[in-house]
This record gives C-alpha cells, sequence and structure tokens, in this order.
C-alpha cells in the first residue's frame, strides 16, 4: 500500500481527482425534499471523474509499473508469489479508491444536510438521507472493485500502458450512462454511473419500506430483475475480472 | 541450497537465448560469466521465477521442478523466494521512494544494526536519506544490493553487481559476500567483469550464445593449466620454442620477459631444459596458477 500509495499515484492525480470532485459535489444540490433519490445520483455525477481516477492510477499500477520492470522488483523485493503480489496490489487499489471517493461522499453528506440524521423512524423517505447514503456506499463499493479489477486484467493482459488505459477509457466510457445521454445499445442498468443510480434507488426506496414502513410493503415497487442483474454484473464481473487478472500475471514470461 | 540446472532452454521468438543449459552450483559464490548476450541474465531470470524456460529441469533444495508441469514449477520457485535476495539487470526502483525507506520496505527482519552496517559500508548515508528518483545509476545500483541483502537471504542472485559502481565499493561488496557466504548464504553472480570477483568466487561457469562453454569449481579449472613467467636473454627466441615445442600454448613477449601459458601444469624442468637445449640463458621463472580472468578469456576465444 505504501508503494502504491506513494510511488503509483503521482502528484497531483490524487489532488487533482479530489478537487474536480468536490466542485462536482459543491455544483449540485440533490436534497430534494420529497425526493426519493437523495444522494443515490451522487455516483452518477462522479462517474467520469471516477472512471478517469481508476483509469490513471490502475494503469500506472499496473501496466506502467509492469513495463518499469517495478511489479517484477515489488514481488521479489517482497519475496512473495505473483498472485499474493497482484492481489495486495488489488486491494491496495481498491482501499485508496474507496478512501477518496468515502471523502466525496462526506462531503457531499454535510455540504448538503449540515446536521447529524437521526437514526430513529422516519415519516417520510426524504428525512432518511443516511440510509440512502449507506446504500450508495455499498453500491460504489461494488462498482469501484469491479473497475478495479477491469483495470487490472487490461492491463496485465495487453502489458502496454498506452493500449490499456485506451482500451479501458473505451470499454468504460462507451458502456457510462451519461446525465445529459444514454447508450441505446446498452441497457440502462447495465450503464456505468446510470445503472449505479438504479440499483441504489430501488435497494433504498425497498429497504427504506422494510425498516419504517412495512405495511406499505406489499404495494410498493420492490427491486425487479434488473436490478439484481445490474448488480450481478458488477459482481461476478469483479470477480472474474480478478481472477483473470491474477492468472495473466502470473502465467506472463516477465523477461 | 542445492540449486541444479539440466537440459534448460529459453527461446523468445526464433532466439535461443539458453541452449540446453546444465548447471550444477557447487560453490558458495558462483560466477556466471559471459559476453553480452550470451544468456547470463536470461539464466538469472530463470532461477528468480521471472521467466519460464520451455524445456528443462530445475532442482532447488529438496525439490525437483520439471518444465512439463508449470505450475509445480511457479510454487516450486515461490516457496524458494522466500529465502532469496535479488538483484536484476533492469532494475524498477520506486522513484518517489527514499533509499532508507526501499531498504526498510525491503527488509523482513528489521534488523537496523545490519541495515546501517549495509547504508555505510555502501557508502550509502548522504544520499539514503533522498528520493531515489534522483539518484545517479551508481547510487541506485548501491540501493539495490542493498535491497537484495538487507533481509540476509539464504541465496543472492545477482545481475551485473559492480555495473556502475566506484572502486571503494566494489571492494566493500567484495568483503560482504565474503561475511555473507561465510554466514551460510550462496551467491549466484552473472558478470562480464570477473576480476570484480577474483577474491570470493570458488565456483564459475562461462557462458557462449546461450550455451556452457565451462564450469567447475575455480581450484580445479585452474589446477589444470598455469602461467609461466620466465625472464631471459632472449625472450623472442624462448617463447618461440616454447610454442614449437608445445610447452606452451600462448606466448606474449614484454622486454626481456616472456609470459606462457600452459595448458597442462608447467613442467620447469622440461621447460628449463629446452632453453639449455637451444642456448637461452634463463634468469628468473616464476609460475602461478590461472586467475578466473584468464580461465574466462581462455574460455571465450
Amino acid at each position: 500500500m505504501r508503494w502504491t500509495f506513494k510511488n503509483d499515484f503521482v502528484e497531483p492525480l490524487p489532488e487533482l481527482v479530489l478537487l474536480l470532485g468536490v466542485v462536482e459535489v459543491g455544483s449540485h444540490n440533490f436534497l430534494g425534499q420529497g425526493t426519493a433519490d437523495q444522494f443515490s445520483n451522487l455516483t452518477w455525477n462522479l462517474d467520469v471523474l471516477i472512471l478517469i481516477f481508476v483509469a490513471i492510477a490502475g494503469v500506472m499500477s499496473y501496466s506502467l509499473a509492469l513495463e518499469k520492470g517495478q511489479v517484477v522488483q515489488q514481488f521479489l523485493s517482497l519475496r512473495i508469489s505473483r498472485a499474493k503480489f497482484a492481489a495486495l496490489k488489488w486491494a491496495s487499489l481498491f482501499v485508496i479508491f474507496v478512501l477518496f471517493i468515502l471523502l466525496l461522499d462526506f462531503i457531499a453528506f454535510f455540504l448538503y444536510l449540515g446536521y447529524f440524521p437521526t437514526f430513529g423512524s422516519y415519516a417520510r423517505w426524504a428525512d432518511a438521507p443516511a440510509l440512502s447514503f449507506l446504500i450508495m456506499i455499498g453500491e460504489q463499493l461494488v462498482l469501484l472493485a469491479f473497475l478495479n479489477s477491469l483495470v487490472m486484467a487490461i492491463s496485465f493482459g495487453i502489458r502496454r500502458t498506452t493500449v490499456s488505459l485506451l482500451v479501458f477509457l473505451a470499454f468504460t466510457l462507451f458502456t457510462a450512462g451519461y446525465l445529459s445521454f444514454g447508450s441505446a445499445i446498452i441497457p440502462e442498468y447495465l450503464q456505468l454511473g446510470y445503472g449505479d443510480y438504479l440499483i441504489v434507488n430501488s435497494f433504498s426506496t425497498y429497504v427504506f419500506n422494510m425498516l419504517y414502513r412495512p405495511a406499505a410493503l406489499a404495494l410498493a415497487s420492490a427491486p425487479d430483475i434488473t436490478d439484481y442483474l445490474a448488480l450481478a454484473y458488477r459482481v461476478i464481473s469483479a470477480v472474474v475480472l480478478f481472477f483473470a487478472g491474477l492468472a495473466l500475471l502470473v502465467r506472463a514470461d516477465l523477461d | 541450497m542445492l540449486i541444479r540446472l539440466e537440459g534448460v532452454t529459453k527461446r523468445f521468438g526464433s532466439t535461443l537465448a539458453l541452449d540446453d543449459v546444465s548447471l550444477d552450483f557447487k560453490g558458495k559464490v558462483n560466477l556466471v560469466l559471459g559476453t553480452n548476450g550470451s544468456g547470463k541474465s536470461t539464466l538469472i531470470n530463470v532461477l528468480a521465477g521471472v521467466t519460464y524456460p520451455q524445456e528443462g529441469t530445475l532442482k532447488l533444495g529438496s525439490e525437483e521442478l520439471h518444465t512439463e508441469n508449470r505450475r509445480a514449477w511457479r510454487r516450486g520457485i515461490q516457496s524458494a523466494r522466500a529465502n532469496m535476495g535479488f538483484l536484476l539487470d533492469k532494475p524498477g526502483y520506486p522513484t518517489y521512494f527514499e533509499g532508507r525507506e526501499l531498504l526498510e520496505w525491503a527488509s523482513s527482519k528489521r534488523d537496523a544494526d545490519w541495515t546501517g552496517k549495509i547504508t555505510q559500508n555502501l557508502d550509502m548515508t548522504t544520499f539514503a536519506p533522498r528520493a531515489i528518483g534522483g539518484y545517479s545509476s551508481g547510487m541506485t545500483q548501491k540501493i539495490g544490493l542493498g535491497t537484495s541483502i538487507v533481509s540476509k537471504p539464504e541465496v543472492v542472485l545477482w545481475d551485473e553487481p559492480t555495473a556502475n559502481l566506484d572502486a571503494p565499493t566494489r571492494r566493500s561488496i567484495s568483503g560482504f559476500i565474503r561475511d555473507l557466504a561465510k554466514a551460510g548464504t550462496t551467491f549466484i553472480i552473472a558478470s562480464h567483469t570477473p576480476s570484480d570477483f577474483e577474491d570470493v568466487a570458488d565456483w564459475m561457469c562461462v557462458m557462449r550464445l546461450g550455451r556452457v562453454v565451462m564450469s567447475g569449481m575455480i581450484k580445479d579449472l585452474a589446477a589444470g593449466s598455469a602461467r609461466l613467467f620466465v625472464e631471459s636473454d632472449q625472450p623472442s627466441l624462448l617463447a618461440a620454442e616454447a610454442l614449437r615445442s608445445g610447452l606452451a600454448v600462448r606466448a606474449e613477449v614484454h622486454d626481456s620477459r616472456v609470459e606462457l601459458k600452459t595448458r597442462d601444469p608447467p613442467d620447469v624442468n622440461a621447460f628449463l631444459k629446452t632453453a639449455r637445449s637451444i642456448g637461452v640463458e634463463v634468469r628468473f621463472v616464476d609460475t602461478k596458477p590461472n586467475s578466473i580472468s584468464e580461465l574466462y578469456a581462455e574460455a571465450i576465444t
């Protein structure tokens, strides 16, 4: 983690991402009274920033480090297997990505609310931002795991920094659902950003009703198959791509 | 630790980097010599598990690894790696780390005295607190050497360890090699400058175009041939006669001195008899066993 944060995250990348993130967070107000999606579209607003951040940091940590001989140096110096190294690198990057997004979430939370919410009973959905916020964080973890695994598999598969960066950006930006328009080819629930927003919305409403209005649960709409498909797409892809990345590094001839 | 290669072949496309290489590293300080492109670095990379050969067997301690079973090969090298230290040909150090930070990061034993000794003896005290990105190639090499031995490994693999180093540091390295070898560490050192390891190496091999052309314990290799230093009134005539009669395989004349290289241990009496027979006066005779550099030069010419 020390190597990853100090050497792979070249300044001013972290500072720049935080600055842009704070500007993005501060330029929107998601606290619409009576709406059911407080904070849930924070990920959607930040998706391009998240994609570019993961692309640059990921490609530097995996692909560029491989080209510069730093991957070999790390697993040899630490006297560990390649698979263990890849898993540690993945975990280090994941923790750093999560810390960054949590910092932005934290800023957003207090910027919009300005108070500590009580976790007692809520009369209205719009009064329960903490719940929506927590579900959004859970979903962000899944998204970051997916993107981290994707950039690892691409980097260890291609092993050329520029090409890896382009392939990752091409795939993620093509499959991202932007605020102004969506891709007609990719189903909405699979789109990065917009799909995440839909997942958070569905599950937030469902969990809110389950916790605070059990009587309305039967009448309210539960998450449907597309929500589960969207979640499964991210989780399964994260796991499959993680093991694919591991296998690619383990078998690679690094001379 | 027993380290033995049998029939190891490694190809990069159409290039044959290692051609049926069989080596038994029997020494404590094993020297792999060869010119550029002879396969030394590939050999070190195979032992480090950085690259995988297409054919061959590797014995590491009690484990015998075959290329047919790739998974076992990878696992065998991975488990051996826990007791190894490495300095590769093109190391990738973290440019934003300080030198001392890298040493600390790579150390599994957290032995401050040992780390301090490395820092001092490799003359890194002044630059160790600075970021590696600003180092000269010599400084970077020193950090690499320090990193490779900071955990006091059982086996040390070095590729061109004296490249870019100043003379005092080269001498310090010999000291480290001697101390660690005495404590039980096995060294495998790839180099094309054998003179840096004359005093410490006890086993050597010479590689050429991916093949092993000479290997064995240095005392055995050196015993088979020697150098004869002769001072005479007619050195050129003496040199010519020594070559003609087969007493020497090479002769070099420097003023009144002749340096003769023999294939077998030199027979001084036979030589003096030959000199007398052609009427040449011999004033001084001395014999020296072949140095590593001599053996290397002989193998690659």
